[in-house]
């Protein structure tokens, strides 16, 4: 799974403590996210979509449809 | 009080009478080189928990949880492999056992390794791809 964290972030001008406060995790969630390491759970999938604005799937998109 | 500065508080309290004990026993002899590292080790890797668990009321303070789903998936993960592999520890401290002098010391080494092997399983989990 990859996800456009990193770069929705930057375009909302978030640090990664910013955003994990809204979503409610630790600062090293996000960065396990935004390194793809770690596909979160749909509810904080959810929260983070919330925050953005935007649907789940324009923020995180799974593999077999990229290309 | 916080669950991190409580984590902080149990460390140091724990560090404090763990050097308090070593004091006494060196002033009642000599100590083997043996469990001089030993003592050494178990003191550094107190340390480092007292570190970790500052670091962690500071985030606290943040504003950032001591725990979320995944600290909380590592730490599940980590735990199940931990105690796999202190399985076969203790099946080989106890197939080697006629190489320690005695019971408190295979007891003591079990124990230490148990720390080790459990802190090792959560680095690797973290670093290796975690998904996988």
């Amino acid at each position: 799974m990859k996800n456009r964290i990193r770069e929705f972030r930057a375009v909302q001008k978030l640090t990664q403590i910013e955003l994990a406060k809204k979503v409610g995790v630790r600062r090293e969630t996000i960065v396990f996210l935004e390194g793809d390491k770690y596909n979160p759970s749909l509810q904080l999938a959810y929260k983070i979509a919330r925050v953005f604005n935007m649907s789940i799937e324009e923020i995180f998109i799974l593999e077999d449809d990229i290309g | 009080m916080s669950k991190a500065r409580v984590e902080l508080v149990v460390l140091v309290a724990l560090l404090f009478l763990y050097s308090l004990g070593i004091f006494l026993y060196w002033n009642l002899g000599e100590i083997p080189i043996l469990m001089l590292f030993l003592y050494w080790l178990i003191g550094t890797l107190a340390l480092i928990s007292i570190f970790m668990a500052y670091k962690k009321m500071k985030e606290e303070k943040e504003g950032q949880p001591v725990d979320d789903e995944f600290t909380l998936q590592i730490k599940y993960k980590s735990g199940y492999y931990a105690y796999i592999y202190s399985l076969y520890m203790w099946l080989f401290l106890f197939l080697g056992r006629s190489f320690f002098q005695d019971i408190e010391t295979i007891v003591g080494i079990g124990v230490l390794m148990s720390g080790l092997i459990g802190y090792v399983c959560k680095m690797y989990i973290k670093r290796h791809n975690y998904e996988k």
